[in-house]
């Protein structure tokens, strides 16, 4: 599973990452007339910076998982993801009350339409090559590497190589 | 190979469960269930009595959990005696089972006076109260609830959607009184009102009065008598100690250190039977919150097989989903009015928010309404509660919240 | 107590990987570079390898972003320590790190980051060619002062001109 990593700083909350969310469930939904950024599985509380953004990171601990009352959160492990069931949750609030990055999404008219789900949040784009926002967003506030270890890897190769030009320089 | 016993097989016994197969893939694990039924999420069951959720849906884990090589459970039975010094339990048909490491997942039962015990009261607990209840309510029974903490009020919502119009009775002066301000149970007890919930504040619980047809009414502390078939008390819990060894106990519960080992080596101790830090004050308490049971569990498993995990201790919280009202309690909610403590208090329209904080930093919060932030808010007081606890300044415990 | 680090020499080091072997086995009991703190990045079109491991910065990314508080610093040693009991494995700290030092363990899913090993780390002692060294922050600087004042007097003598 790709590793989502944010950067608030960088964030200038201009949204993209909103839209492109969005449009990928209308796109898994087959609904396209519909998209909306609303219907996005993240949220950005700007523009006062730095800018929150929630989007689930995955844990590997996750907090959210212990405290479900109802199973629905739990872990992929294939997909190394976080994965929300809708059908088997209660709307209870306590992964809201647990989860430190505020990224689990209380909907809007507290799931009382019948289409909608108490809680939303980011579900990975398991489903595309690549987690849409981070391909969406310009600033490098969100970011996507194959794994946590390549995101690690590559910050190490980028700064080593610094070093060996350097030398050389 | 190291042969593990767990003796209550729930959130904390399940977490415990799969954290030493985690690290000991096949290890030999025998549990004992009270229940006969696969474990279900007990938090669920005022749901489950207003009828919307399934048994199916309830379950912690599917059956094939439980159907694992090396890991064996007996269900319906008890633990009768723990006898610690030979490694041994003994089961309620006099099967015996050795064990070399024990985690002691037992739960809690609902705490019930004694002068009111009897036909037609009853706790929600287990699946088979909450049929109890449903029953009695189908039959047209008049139905009462004793106690205004987050059970009795989510049981009170269950059953006024069902429409019976219950009686909610709260011996403090409003609801909730452990874990909101006047201003949020306001908010919360307009809501249940609005559902047709009858709120009494400030009474006490007689007398239960019986007739042949079993319970008739309820005698009140100010001399009034409420006609009622069916008491459900919701007024805490108490931990299932009976047959351990006494060198375990505490309290009122199993004593545990960080490890969640209890006094005797090889025992452990999780959930809502063991006594574990509660960051508020830094003294050792049974919280019996959903998320502690997990995590404690996880972490007494991980050291029974071998591996080394601390609990750093559980804050109070916690989180109601009264119909249209979300309500979230984080640590600290009420604030003696003195110098060191201030409080910060946001309202806006449909939602109600209230900071507590002690020499700047923040040790509580109440969300009513938008209750969005509250895991950020959390991970703040947490990691101030903890601080505060480690420079030897632990907060204090509230009585009522103020 | 001043802060101590492992410094690298990335002039001496040859690519044995000695460090991550000394690190894994110290820390975890096993020869596996994917669990040592200490990551060596081989650049082989260019004939050129360094070591990378925590530099122990004034104020540390993965620290400043980790939610829960799971970073410490030992009392006695100053070196780092993660609170396993509070991490919740959400791999802010991974993506913060600037220096890209800093592993979630493949098992336990919490961060790797050098601990110096109570203050005698294996890799120090088993890097051959003495690449590593435990030092104050300080000698590192005034080593690396003297090493460009050195080189700058070389350039003054080759030019002619009296430094």
């Amino acid at each position: 599973m790709p590793s989502l990593g944010v950067s608030e700083s960088a964030c200038d909350s201009c949204g993209r990452c909103l839209v492109a969310c969005a449009a990928g469930r209308v796109v898994l939904a087959g609904a396209l007339d519909s998209a909306w950024p609303g219907q996005a599985l993240l949220r950005i509380d700007g523009p006062a910076p730095p800018p929150r953004i929630r989007l689930c990171r995955h844990c590997a601990t996750a907090p959210c998982v212990d405290t479900c009352v109802g199973r629905a959160l739990r872990r992929d492990q294939a997909s190394d993801t976080v994965k929300l069931d809708p059908s088997r949750c209660v709307g209870c609030y306590s992964c809201v009350m647990e989860c430190p990055f505020g990224a689990l999404l209380p909907n809007p008219d507290g799931g009382r339409s019948a289409r909608d789900v108490p809680i939303v949040k980011c579900d990975g784009c398991g489903q595309f090559a690549h987690p849409l926002c981070a391909a969406a967003c310009p600033t490098g506030a969100i970011r996507a590497a194959a794994d946590g270890r390549s995101a690690s890897s590559r910050a190490r190769r980028r700064r080593a190589g610094l070093l060996g030009r350097a030398r050389r320089g | 190979m190291t042969s593990h016993l767990i003796i209550g097989l729930n959130v904390a016994g399940i977490a415990a469960m799969k954290a030493i197969r985690e690290i000991e893939p096949g290890g030999r694990i025998v549990a004992v269930s009270a229940e006969a039924q696969l474990p279900y999420s007990r938090v669920l069951l005022p749901r489950y009595l207003g009828g919307k959720t399934t048994p199916e849906s309830m379950l912690l884990e599917p059956a094939e959990f439980y159907e694992v090589r090396g890991t064996r459970v007996f269900w319906g039975r008890r633990v009768v005696s723990l006898d610690a010094a030979q490694r041994r339990a003994v089961l309620d048909d006099g099967e015996t089972i050795d064990f070399d490491r024990a985690l002691i997942a037992a739960g809690a039962r609902p705490t019930v006076p004694r002068d009111l015990a009897g036909p037609g009261v009853t706790g929600l607990r287990t699946g088979e109260d909450a049929a109890f209840i449903r029953e009695r309510v189908r039959g047209g029974a008049r139905v009462a609830i004793a106690g205004g903490g987050p059970v009795g009020v989510k049981t009170a919502c269950a059953l006024a959607e069902l429409g019976v119009r219950p009686a909610l009775i709260v011996a403090s002066g409003r609801i909730l009184s452990q874990i909101a301000d006047n201003e949020a149970a306001f908010l919360a007890q307009r809501c249940l009102e609005q559902r047709g919930v009858e709120v009494r504040l400030g009474a006490d619980i007689v007398r239960a009065v019986r007739g042949p047809g079993g319970l008739e009414g309820l005698e009140l502390g100010d001399g009034a008598a409420l006609p009622c078939g069916l008491l459900v008390v919701c007024k805490g819990v108490t931990p299932n100690v009976a047959g351990l060894p006494p060198a375990v106990q505490g309290r009122s519960g199993v004593a545990v250190d960080d490890t969640m080992a209890t006094r005797v080596p090889g025992l452990y101790a999780a959930g809502d039977v063991a006594e574990a830090r509660d960051l508020l004050d830094g003294q050792p308490r049974v919280t019996a919150i959903f998320p502690g049971a997990a995590a404690q569990g996880r972490i007494a498993g991980k050291n029974m097989a071998g591996a080394t995990a601390v609990f750093e201790g559980s804050i109070p919280r916690n989180a109601l989903d009264l119909p249209g009202l979300p309500l979230i309690s984080i640590g600290r909610v009420g604030a003696p009015l003195d110098a060191r403590h201030a409080v910060r208090v946001t309202r806006t329209t449909g939602s109600y928010r209230k900071l507590v904080y002690r020499d700047g930093l923040l040790i509580g919060a109440l969300l009513v309404g938008e209750v969005m932030d509250a895991g950020l808010l959390q991970a703040c007081i947490r990691r101030n509660l903890a601080g505060l606890l480690a420079a030897g300044e632990p907060g204090q415990l509230m009585g009522e919240a103020g | 107590m001043e802060q101590r680090f492992v410094n690298v020499d990335g002039r001496l080091c040859t690519g044995c990987a000695m460090c991550e072997l000394a690190c894994s086995y110290h820390h975890e009991g096993c020869y596996s570079p994917r669990l040592s703190r200490i990551r060596l990045v081989r650049f082989e079109d260019r004939g050129f390898s360094v070591p990378a491991t925590c530099a122990y910065c004034e104020r540390p990314a993965c620290e400043e972003a980790c939610p829960t508080g799971a970073f410490e610093s030992d009392p006695a040693t100053d070196a780092a320590r993660v609170r396993e009991a509070r991490c919740i494995g959400c791999k802010e700290c991974v993506n913060a790190c600037p220096l890209g030092v800093i592993d979630l363990h493949p098992v336990h899913g919490v961060p790797m980051r050098c601990d110096l090993c109570g203050g005698d780390p294996a890799c120090v002692k088993l890097c051959p060619t003495g690449a590593l060294a435990l030092q104050f922050v300080r000698d590192a600087v005034r080593d690396k002062r003297r090493a460009v004042q050195t080189a700058r007097n070389r350039m003054a003598e080759a030019a002619g001109v009296e430094s």
